[in-house]
């Protein structure tokens, strides 16, 4: 079983809107994958349905093989938009019930990134800043040995020096042959560390492809071939 | 040092072009040990896959090659160092040759102007 | 599974619950003392202290009430959610578990209303007394049934 994600003729519609029209997707495993669109596009409904948020309307989305369900939310290790830690606990705690609740998790790391950002770990998360509160996020997600990483908008509304730390952190933290899978607007600072790319519009895909592929057959950057492809 | 990388050209082949420098200029010096997949990844900034896959290509060519189990070595062969320099300096004046066509200059007024440059260089020096 | 959603929803909510518990146990020993005062123009006191206890009592059924809602709210519903639901647990687990803690504190509440009535109208527990003259003497003996005076 190669594939870490499989979306089969997949549909999500919601009142009024058509968020997924029939999608047919492949990821393979130990791929860092980009999916790129407009806002709106079915980026989030796609990421949402991966996670077991939301169920398919018709068609299936198959993570390692299996239906959204317990199992493969051990498998899958999800980076929201929003902060979603519990805002009563302190950073010890949190790693606390990460570790309780994921066999995959890995204190050691955790400690070892907080410490490398000075982030003291008997901080309570209401006291912290907006931008630490992300960092411990994104520490607790990259802390985990998961097969499937969904990151959706990591660096955004970070400084740079901040969106280059993110970035190799991601690149030296996730396990090996894991599949890594970044939603982004910000795509110049993130195709350098992208294999392929999806990009998604209107609940369809539009085009799949290396991003090796398309430097070479369009001599431009990803970002650059996008704002051609998505041209308003 | 810094990976200089360009966005409008395959990140592989230009990590290979970048590599093989570190090894010419004697960064990466002849039978040393080169850090691993993602540490070299990590410092570029760029995907372990993509690091890998340059990696081989040299290993490939012959510029690297690895033990099985102690990791990645340049290779001792300086014949070959010097083949792989020799190599990118062509490439660098084939370009170079291209973009002076394209102003205008002939190969007889390139060389000229190539030669009146270098003597004031020297002069500077 | 469960186990570990009870300790965290135990922990979370915990914080609220034994503060307002301590509250109203310690109003409920003030507002007896005060009673038990003997001295002139006590009854202001006495009132104001009554009426504290009790509307802390009430509090503490509301605020039950309110932490649950405010529970389900915030950490099924809102961003919380996020984490919530793509942890690898069953949903129906984390139902179960709020609703388990929720019931353990109505549980709870009823118990420290009632152990707060024994106080305000019994007095802390004292060595039970030996004979009548005993009891005669240290007016407090739990042996003996005193009521405030209205």
């Amino acid at each position: 079983m190669d594939n870490i994600l499989e979306c089969r003729n997949l549909v999500k519609y919601y009142p009024g809107c058509l968020a997924l029209n029939s999608v047919n997707l492949s990821v393979p495993k130990g791929r860092i994958v980009g999916l790129l669109g407009p806002n709106g596009s079915g980026k989030t409904t796609l990421i949402k349905l991966a996670n077991g948020l939301l169920t398919p309307n018709s068609g299936q989305i198959l993570v390692g093989g299996r239906a959204p369900g317990v199992e493969t939310k051990k498998m899958v290790a999800y980076l929201p938009e929003r902060t979603y830690l519990n805002d009563w606990m302190n950073v010890n705690t949190m790693i606390d019930f990460f570790g309780d609740f994921y066999a995959d998790f890995n204190k050691a790391k955790a400690y070892d990134m907080l410490q490398r950002l000075h982030i003291n770990p008997a901080d309570h998360l209401k006291t912290m800043s907006k931008g630490t509160k992300e960092k411990v996020q994104l520490i607790l997600v990259m802390s985990r040995e998961a097969q499937l990483y969904i990151l959706d908008e990591p660096i955004g509304g970070v400084d740079p020096a901040t969106r280059d730390y993110i970035l190799d952190t991601i690149i030296s933290n996730y396990s090996e042959n894991a599949t890594l899978l970044i939603s982004t607007h910000l795509i110049t600072d993130v195709e350098k560390i992208l294999d392929d790319v999806i990009f998604i519009n209107m609940g369809n895909i539009v085009l799949t492809a290396t991003v090796d592929e398309i430097r070479e057959k369009e001599g431009k950057s990803v970002d650059a071939f996008f704002r051609e492809v998505f041209k308003c | 040092m810094a990976w200089n990388l360009k966005s409008d050209r395959p990140i592989y082949s230009q990590l290979i072009e970048q590599i093989q420098l570190m090894v010419v200029s004697g960064i990466y010096a002849a039978g040393s040990k080169l850090p691993s997949v993602r540490d070299m990844a990590a410092e570029a900034s760029v995907n372990p896959n993509t690091m890998q896959r340059a990696l081989s290509k040299l290993e490939d060519d012959g510029l690297l090659y690895s033990q099985r189990t102690s990791g990645r070595y340049v290779t001792e062969d300086v014949q070959k160092i010097m083949q792989t320099k020799n190599g990118l300096a062509e490439n660098l004046v084939q370009e170079f040759i291209r973009k002076m066509n394209r102003l205008g200059f002939d190969g007889e007024q390139t060389v000229d102007l190539l030669n009146r440059v270098m003597k004031e260089e020297g002069q500077n020096g | 599974m469960l186990g570990k959603l009870l300790k965290y929803e135990f922990s979370a909510t915990a914080r609220i619950f034994f503060p307002i518990y301590g509250l109203v146990l310690l109003m409920a020993g003030i507002t007896r003392l005060i009673w038990k005062m003997d001295t002139e123009s006590v009854n202001i006191p006495r009132m104001i202290s009554m009426s504290v206890y009790v509307a802390l009592l009430v509090a503490m059924f509301v605020i039950t009430l309110i932490v649950t809602i405010q529970r389900f709210y915030k950490n099924l519903l809102g961003d919380e959610g996020y984490l919530s639901f793509t942890l690898p647990v069953k949903v129906h687990s984390q139902i179960d578990a709020k609703m388990l803690i929720t019931l353990l504190w109505s549980v709870l509440s009823v118990v420290v209303s009632a152990v707060s009535i024994f106080l305000l109208v019994m007095g802390p527990p004292r060595p039970c007394c030996n004979s009548a003259a005993d009891a005669a003497k240290s007016g407090n003996c739990t042996a003996n049934m005193d009521s405030p005076r209205i």
